[in-house]
């Protein structure tokens, strides 16, 4: 039927509004679907982020292990990421995704019902108390000629409305802006040398420790994105499982060998450092006793012959 | 009683245009009273009547007179007393001589008019004021065992004077009800008086011509059209429980009766029309509440002692 014969008559005006209802209603639903989205993500990254930085769950052995799937992991290797295989589900993961997850359904619910029809009128003066009315008498089948003025009326003044509404710009920003700094931060914490907030645990900053009691402290240095931050659980998976190291009870004695004795002849054998049956090998620069330093008469002398000599010669 | 009214001959814009010519053409006899003259119109079209307050003077004859000259009704007045008879109001039979034969004629009193207006009803006796408040809920009289349907539109008018009240007989709570609207006229402004001494000091002639720009049943299919008028849910209950709130409200005595609820509605679905929209509005409602409501509520004498109005408390429930 044509449309300018079909909009004369009034059901199917009625029908057309409806209609228009529905598509007001689609529309706040995807709008809601999109917020909801990105307030999951959002939790789900911040909720990952505290539980790396304060380190909960660590140690606790997984849930269960399962096989990383070709379709995910095949696409990531292409760009450089390598997943572990298999994938270790831990009770924490479990948390954080079943909350990520549980925030999206009662989001999109709740989102759903403020931005219904209601929303779209509130942001529509023109056709706000026009459209509620018009709704009403649809659902009620209302078919007098009034009511077929009111929809004819509504439908013109649909064509003038946005469904803008439903879509809270700086809300989304703002959380897009919260989902990239707690994504940055969970790929600091997971790879970059990033220290937890209680100074241990599930370290990045990787510290290394000398052998108590032997007198010497040594110090070691972690480099800083030393592993893929892909796929890994903190500092942990880089350097294998952090556990107590045992107090050591054994004592040797240090002898030093080289220079540093004002009473010695001068001759520097190379230096050593003897550590009980281990023997260190220092390698260091040394110089010949006719070349030392020290002999300011021959250093003098060689300065005059240097500043007395013609620079032609 | 004539047939139902034809609904098709009016769409909203032509019964707005059709109701705005009959505001025009009242606007040349009354100066200002812009208020009153819509909620006269809105009482009418809802098919109800309505109770008018105000001092002496203002013009309550003339404006209600100038309302049926431009409809095309018919029109009477009735100047209530305390010795006014029912049957004075109703019509009574007489005796009359027809040949050789005399037989008993009815003859109808002055509410058998499409307009009737009840000058100081409250200066009537109750039973009196229960007769003609009968006539106007039922819209027929029973006279000499016969019931008599009134012309339809019917329209009641009823004033009372607000200052002087003695030797009056105050309307109950159940006779005030039956009203749709309690409409209170207050003097013109200064502009306004000096209008109306220019046009009625000039010129011997009592009173402007007035056009009739609407029939009685151009009127019925207006008011017909009125009911059709579709309200949201939303606003429907806004009514609704503004009228219950009547009933719990801190500073009035009594409640409005569940008609106050009927009579809200259908008097913003005559406002929205009278403003040429097919549907109604928060300010539809607002705009009769307080019209709606006023003559239906008592405020209780701790309020009263402190000044309160029945429109202050209206106002705090809107």
């Amino acid at each position: 039927m044509d449309d300018s014969v079909r909009s004369e008559t009034t059901p199917a005006l009625r029908a057309d509004l409806l209609a228009a209802v529905s598509e007001i209603r689609r529309e706040a639903a995807k709008a809601a679907a999109v917020h909801a989205a990105l307030d999951a993500m959002a939790v789900f990254v911040a909720l990952r982020l505290a539980t790396q930085l304060l380190s909960v769950g660590d140690g606790a052995a997984p849930l269960a292990v399962v096989p990383t799937p070709e379709a995910v992991a095949g696409p990531l290797r292409a760009v450089g990421v390598a997943l572990p295989d298999p994938i270790g589900i831990s009770a924490g993961s479990l948390v954080v995704t079943a909350t990520a997850v549980s925030w999206l359904v009662v989001d999109a619910a709740l989102r759903y019902e403020r931005l219904g029809v209601e929303r779209f009128e509130a942001h529509n003066p023109a056709v706000a108390e026009a459209l509620r009315t018009a709704r009403d008498a649809a659902e009620r089948d209302v078919e007098t000629p009034v009511a077929r003025a009111l929809y004819r009326t509504v439908l013109r003044r649909l064509t003038e409305t946005s469904s803008r509404a439903f879509v809270d710009r700086r809300q989304l920003v703002g959380v897009t802006v919260v989902l990239v700094c707690c994504s940055a931060g969970l790929v600091g914490v997971a790879g970059a040398g990033v220290a937890p907030l209680d100074g241990g645990g599930d370290a990045e900053a990787i510290a290394g420790t000398g052998g108590a009691g032997a007198g010497v402290s040594g110090t070691g240095a972690g480099g800083p994105g030393a592993g893929g931050a892909a796929g890994t659980n903190g500092g942990a998976d880089l350097l294998g499982t952090e556990g107590a190291v045992e107090r050591g009870s054994e004592n040797r004695s240090l002898r030093l060998a080289g220079d540093g004795d004002p009473s010695g002849d001068g001759t520097y054998g190379g230096g050593s450092v003897a550590a009980g049956s281990a023997d260190v090998d220092p390698s260091r620069a040394a110089f010949s006793d006719e070349e030392r330093p020290e002999a300011a008469d021959l250093v003098r002398a060689y300065t005059e012959r240097i500043r007395s000599e013609d620079p032609d010669e | 009683m004539s047939d139902r009214p034809d609904t098709d001959a009016f769409d909203v814009e032509t019964a707005s245009a059709a109701v705005e010519r009959v505001e025009s053409e009242i606007g040349e006899r009354i100066v200002g009273q812009e208020t009153v003259v819509r909620q006269l119109l809105v009482c009418l079209l809802t098919g109800g009547n309505a109770l008018v307050e105000g001092i002496p003077g203002l013009g309550k004859t003339l404006l209600i007179r100038t309302l049926a000259e431009a409809i095309d009704l018919s029109f009477a007045r009735i100047q209530n007393t305390p010795d006014l008879m029912p049957s004075d109001i109703t019509g009574t039979e007489v005796l009359r001589e027809s040949g050789d034969d005399r037989v008993f004629v009815f003859e109808e009193g002055p509410v058998f008019a499409n307009v009737v207006l009840a000058d100081e009803i409250n200066r009537a006796t109750p039973k009196t004021q229960a007769a003609l408040l009968e006539a106007m809920a039922e819209g027929q009289v029973t006279a000499g065992g016969e019931t008599r349907a009134l012309p339809e539109p019917f329209f009641v008018l009823a004033t009372q004077n607000p200052i002087d009240q003695e030797g009056t007989y105050p309307l109950p709570e159940a006779q005030r009800d039956r009203f749709e609207m309690k409409i209170t006229i207050t003097p013109p402004s200064f502009d306004e008086e000096l209008a109306i001494v220019d046009r009625y000091t000039g010129t011997i002639d009592p009173a402007p011509p007035v056009e009739t720009v609407l029939t009685g049943d151009e009127l019925r299919a207006i008011q017909a059209l009125v009911r059709q008028v579709p309200i949201a849910d939303d606003i429907r209950e806004r009514a609704v429980r503004l009228v219950a709130d009547t009933r719990t409200a801190d500073r009035l005595e009594y409640g409005a009766s569940p008609r106050a609820s009927m009579a809200l509605v259908v008097g913003a679905k005559a406002h929205a029309l009278v403003d040429g929209r097919p549907y109604v509005g928060e300010a539809d409602l607002e705009a009769i509440a307080r019209p709606a409501l006023r003559h239906r509520v008592v405020v209780d004498l701790r309020a009263q002692r402190d000044g309160v109005t029945p429109d202050a408390v209206i106002e705090d429930l809107l």
